[in-house]
């Protein structure tokens, strides 16, 4: 299911499809190692329109609201 | 010699740099502390040269202001050799990094550091393995234990002697051949008046850099429609655009390298440590009252623990000034001069005891466990609402008790404008000398309801502040992102070095600025020039603010040190009364006035030292305004009365 990072539910694990919205967001992005193809997993969803914690390649970074929303990911099935 | 220290932040740089320098710079557990270059030099092993601190950067393409300054210090000064440290633990988003330092073609060293927290996520490193890629001296460290470091700077000394700078990795082929002919194209004078290889020219201008396509266009600009080109090439042939080609090339090559030199063994089925406690401190819901009650204990240690030992030490001084004053004459000039010492002295104990010091431990015990990051995470929607982010929010609590340490809590945040704004608003607060106005004169006479309301207006006052600022100063980062950092108890002499560090900051700067100021009150008082200053500020006191014109020196004292206004206004009234000689008015006049205006000297001090100069006068003014606005409405508000 293809949807934007901050509705993403609680514990589910994604892929990046895409970032939107210039290259300086996504140099941001890449410098914490966050690319396409990327499969991350939502520790904590942006509730009240605040921030997203994701867990990425063994670290933890919070992502504010209006960068999450411009990440496309593609939500992996519940096992 | 120079060795320059080069890693993401949160790497451990600061710690490694502070093992063989001295304590000279800022250590946290929190990503993003040290915004200028720090040097020092450096005798170790039997060899000497100059370390460079430079703040963290993830990456060389970026846009960031404080990255730009680190990379161009990088292909600038070209420092004679450079350490790259990395954090295990994340091993290989550190090494995205790596593979662009190889770039520059300067001699390197890998400082494998944390490889203790890497040991505890079950990451197991071929470190000799790791070398032989890099092809440089790969050292593993735990920098804030010292482990590993003399080796790390002894092999650092002999890399710089034989100038290896290690192994150039290669990308794609239809990738590496885009990178070679615009190379090619580059081998006249660009590069070399750029001083930085073709090869890493190259490959910032097909990541779309800004610095470096300003600087080709300046000494080159015929080339650029070829790089537009070979931009061009890549996107079509990816189907992305070009920045992101490069940087998904690199990502996937630090994988690969990731997965040759390391073994990744499954944990035990329990859950980590740092799970389990953020299953509470960031809880949706919890994680909020969690947040609060953590702030407000923290503000109540820090603002009743010092007050016990404050009260004796300043009684003593005055128990000395009262001495001083049977023995010297009271009337007479060098008491006068005394005495303004003593206060300025004292004034100073007064801040530093009950406030600066607890405070500094409870921040730097809050950094170093990992939580600043947490908090900043939680309220960063609500700072958002006004143009701020998480981060200010530390600042912005410790501010109800002292501006002062507020502004030094101030430099947690990486982005200027991000430390003059908060610096600005914090200002506002009104802090406990301010609470004490508040008090004495709105709750004591008016009732408390009317002091709350005084306190929703100020945080009313600051929000508007804060949308004015943000206004003329765009936030133009795109958005929060901050890694959150894994618990770590901290080390009790890391902490204690770090107050000490700070507190060295306000006993430099803003104390003596708050003793010549208290001496020059003094004098004042001395040639008896209340009055005339009275006369001065008349126009403004009892003209446009419709106070008694005695209160016109108090204002002044109150620049000093706030609660000086109060207690200077039972003087230059005459009375502790203030009911019998100022109106409801007059009396919520003066308080919202001391609400708002000028902060006192030992804050002016710390936010010229934070801020610089300008930023010191444009908070003097615009505090100033904000109060005599403010002023003139409450007087507006009583006008039919």
């Amino acid at each position: 299911m293809i949807t934007t990072l901050e509705k993403v539910k609680e514990g589910m694990s994604a892929g990046v499809k895409q970032i939107h919205g210039g290259h300086k967001i996504r140099q941001r992005l890449g410098g914490l190692g966050i690319h396409v193809d990327d499969s991350l997993k939502v520790v904590r969803t942006g509730f009240l329109g605040g921030p997203v914690l994701i867990e990425i390649h063994g670290t933890e970074v919070g992502i504010g609201h209006g960068m999450a929303e411009k990440i496309e990911v593609d939500v992996m099935e519940e096992e | 010699m120079r060795i320059a220290l080069v890693g993401q932040p949160n790497c451990g740089k600061s710690a490694l740099f502070n093992s063989v320098a001295g304590y000279k710079t800022i250590v946290s557990n929190f990503p993003g502390t040290t915004v200028d270059f720090v040097t020092s030099p450096v005798h170790l092993n039997g060899d000497s040269f100059t370390l460079v601190d430079l703040p963290g950067i993830y990456s060389l393409s970026t846009s960031e202001k404080e990255e730009i300054l680190a990379r161009r210090y990088l292909t600038q000064e070209k420092p004679d050799l450079v350490i790259n440290i990395l954090d295990a633990s994340v091993l290989s988003r550190s090494l995205e990094l790596t593979l662009e330092l190889l770039e520059l073609k300067l001699p390197l060293v890998i400082c494998l550091n944390m490889i203790d927290e890497a040991a505890k996520k079950g990451v197991a490193i071929d470190v000799a393995h790791l070398s032989q890629e890099l092809g440089v001296p790969v050292i593993p460290t735990i920098a804030n234990r010292g482990q590993g470091v003399p080796e790390l700077f002894h092999s650092a000394v002999e890399t710089a002697k034989s100038g290896n700078t290690g192994k150039i990795h290669f990308l794609s082929l239809d990738v590496e051949r885009v990178i070679s002919e615009l190379a090619d194209l580059l081998r006249d004078a660009t590069a070399t008046r750029l001083r930085v290889p073709q090869r890493f020219l190259a490959i910032r201008l097909l990541e779309q850099d800004e610095e470096f396509e300003q600087a080709v266009r300046e000494i080159n600009p015929g080339i650029l429609g070829d790089v537009e080109r070979f931009r061009h090439m890549l996107s079509e042939c990816h189907g992305r655009p070009s920045d992101m080609v490069m940087s998904s090339e690199r990502h996937s090559l630090a994988m690969n390298l990731f997965e040759h030199v390391a073994k990744v063994k499954p944990l035990s089925a329990a859950k980590p440590f740092r799970e389990q406690i953020d299953k509470y401190l960031m809880h949706p819901y919890l994680g909020y009252a969690f947040l609060g009650a953590i702030l407000f204990s923290f503000f109540w240690v820090v603002f009743s623990l010092g007050r016990h030992i404050e009260e004796p030490i300043l009684a003593l001084f005055e128990e000395f000034a009262a001495y001083l004053a049977v023995h010297l004459s009271k009337e007479s000039l060098l008491f006068t001069v005394i005495n303004g010492l003593i206060q300025g002295f004292s004034g100073g104990i007064g801040i530093v005891l009950p406030y600066l010091i607890p405070f500094l431990l409870g921040l730097s015990l809050l950094e170093d466990v990992g939580y600043l990051p947490r908090a900043a995470f939680l309220m960063d929607s609500i700072m958002h609402s006004i143009g701020l982010h998480g981060k200010s929010i530390i600042p912005f609590v410790l501010s109800y008790g002292c501006n002062v340490p507020a502004i030094m809590g101030v430099r947690i945040m990486e982005r200027a404008r991000d430390r003059f704004l908060t610096a600005v608003l914090v200002t506002l607060i009104p802090c406990a000398a301010r609470t004490t106005i508040i008090f004495a004169l709105v709750a004591f006479y008016l009732g408390p309801f009317k002091a709350l309301l005084l306190y929703v207006l100020n945080i009313v006052v600051i929000a508007a502040a804060g949308k004015i600022l943000s206004h003329y100063m765009p936030d133009v980062s795109p958005g929060m992102i901050l890694e959150m950092p894994s618990y770590k108890l901290p080390q009790f002499s890391a902490v204690m070095r770090k107050v000490w560090f700070r507190l060295r900051e306000f006993i430099l700067i803003a104390w003596p600025i708050l003793i010549a100021g208290s001496v020059i009150l003094s004098l004042l008082e001395y040639f008896q020039l209340d009055g005339r200053i009275n006369g001065m500020l008349s126009f403004f006191t009892s003209g446009l603010m419709g106070l008694p014109s005695a209160v016109g020196i108090t204002l002044i004292f109150g620049i000093l040190r706030k609660e000086l206004a109060i207690i200077m206004l039972v003087q230059a009234l005459g009375t502790s009364t203030f009911s019998s000689v100022m109106t409801e008015e007059q009396m919520m006049v003066f308080t919202v006035f001391s609400l708002f205006y000028i902060p006192c000297l030992a804050t002016l001090g710390m936010l010229r030292s934070t801020i610089g100069s300008r930023g010191m006068l444009f908070t003097l003014l615009f505090t100033t305004g904000i109060g005599t606005l403010m002023a003139l409405g409450t007087r507006a508000i009583y006008w039919p009365y």
